[in-house]
């Protein structure tokens, strides 16, 4: 009897990791979906920064267009009237800067990706902190039957014994055909993916890469021109003949000297960001997440899963292997 | 569309070029403490430059309103599409292996009172 037992135990013991244990894709999936995260928020801010930038040129030209004046419908404000016309417009009633109807196509691309990559983990069956120690909770009972069970068997309880193996059997096989079915869905749907992501990703950054050097270029543009405002305002300060005209040209010199500080801040920013680098992170986090689910489907792959989700489930399993060798 | 295209990046460059001029002349007219035609300049230059700002927005938009933007579109909507079905046979296949492991409980038991 126990003879016969031996191999179901090591069945039963290498398959109950699988049931509700870590898999060798689970980090790839993770640092994939953390570079989607990443590129996603990059894709907002730059087209945030393509707005600005748009908005700034459209103010400098009124700006500095003599003949421009500008407009503003007060009675537009008051309750029950199109609060939509509530805004500065051109002389000639038409808007200075251009009204955002729909959402950038960058990020309506990325959002694509993002819909993917949740799913992704749907599939996977990434879950809760809460529902993981269900799991480990579950394993640790599996295991638990497999000792009495093997405890049974050595005493020659045949029947308790060979009830509890069937359980734990069960529970563990089902949980094996599982995992076998989520990597290969898995597998499928990255395989097919992996091109695309790299095609989106090489495109997002070509197009948040144009956004970045635009941005960058017009916004230090600007600010040199705003500081020489602000040094030509130096000599008005001297030259002021009245406290009150010292003052108003020092409240223009600090509205702009701190407007000034926290634009070049931004910019600053914005050069130091490497929008490439972080779309490249997640086309290569998608291709590693692929490598991980083809060699999880090899046989060594398997084994390697099952020794790591083994040691994994762990202390309980050693322990529990550890009796096991002492009662054969 | 490759045409405008090519027109718009050749015009971003000129405008650019202008601009770069422009900031130098302005950079000059510091050094030798002409402030004013520093500023006027400077002026003209960042109104350059939002011109060029404008026609790479465009020129942006024509690139996502290309057929290769468009594919990429759609295979993205695809592979949405592949990972919804994908999703819902790992749920079916966990509620059969639910369903199957319920049932193979009962059978277990029914037999265990035989």
């Amino acid at each position: 009897m126990i003879r016969q037992g031996m191999p179901v135990i090591g069945v039963v013991l290498v398959l109950s990791g699988c049931a509700g244990g870590e898999n060798l894709y689970a980090g790839p999936l993770g640092n994939f979906e953390q570079a989607v995260e990443r590129t996603a928020s990059t894709t907002r801010v730059y087209s945030a920064l393509a707005r600005q930038n748009q908005n700034n040129a459209a103010i400098s030209a009124v700006v500095v267009n003599a003949d421009a004046a500008i407009g503003f419908d007060v009675t537009a404000c008051a309750k029950g009237q199109d609060a939509s016309k509530c805004m500065v417009v051109n002389g000639d009633g038409t808007p200075i800067t251009a009204s955002v109807n729909a959402p950038e196509p960058s990020v309506v691309m990325m959002s694509r990706i993002e819909t993917y990559a949740s799913l992704l983990a749907d599939i996977a069956g990434a879950v809760s902190a809460a529902e993981l120690q269900v799991r480990e909770k579950a394993a640790g009972t599996a295991l638990g039957k497999l000792q009495s069970g093997a405890r049974a068997l050595k005493a020659g309880q045949s029947g308790r014994g060979l009830k509890d193996f069937k359980g734990a059997a069960e529970d563990a096989l089902a949980g094996a055909y599982l995992q076998s079915q989520r990597r290969k869905l898995l597998t499928a749907l990255v395989k097919d993916a992996d091109p695309i992501i790299a095609a989106a990703g090489k495109t997002l950054a070509s197009v948040l890469g144009d956004v970045r050097a635009s941005y960058i270029e017009s916004q230090s543009f600007r600010i040199n021109l705003e500081v020489l405002n602000f040094n030509n305002l130096g000599p008005l300060l001297k030259a002021g003949k009245t406290a009150s005209a010292v003052a108003q040209a020092q409240v223009l010199r600090r509205t702009a000297l701190t407007r000034l500080i926290r634009e070049s801040q931004q910019v600053q920013a914005v050069a130091g960001m490497d929008v490439g680098a972080a779309f490249d992170d997640m086309t290569k986090a998608h291709a590693a997440l692929l490598k991980a689910l083809e060699f999880s489907s090899t046989e060594l792959g398997m084994v390697v899963e099952a020794i790591e989700n083994f040691s994994a489930t762990s202390k309980k399993a050693s322990n529990a292997l550890g009796q096991f060798q002492g009662m054969m | 569309m490759a045409d405008d295209l090519d027109t718009i990046s050749k015009d971003i460059e000129r405008l650019g070029g202008c601009a770069n001029d422009l900031q130098a002349l302005s950079a000059k007219a510091i050094q030798a403490g002409d402030a004013a035609k520093a500023q006027d300049l400077a002026t003209q230059a960042v109104i350059m430059m939002g011109k060029k700002a404008e026609l790479s927005a465009k020129r942006r938009s024509l690139e996502t309103s290309n057929p290769e933007w468009r594919q990429l579109l759609d295979n993205l909507d695809d592979l949405e599409q592949k990972a919804q079905g994908a999703k819902a046979d790992m749920q079916k296949t966990q509620d059969t292996v639910e369903a199957a492991k319920t049932v193979l409980g009962a059978v277990s038991k029914i037999l265990t009172v035989l």
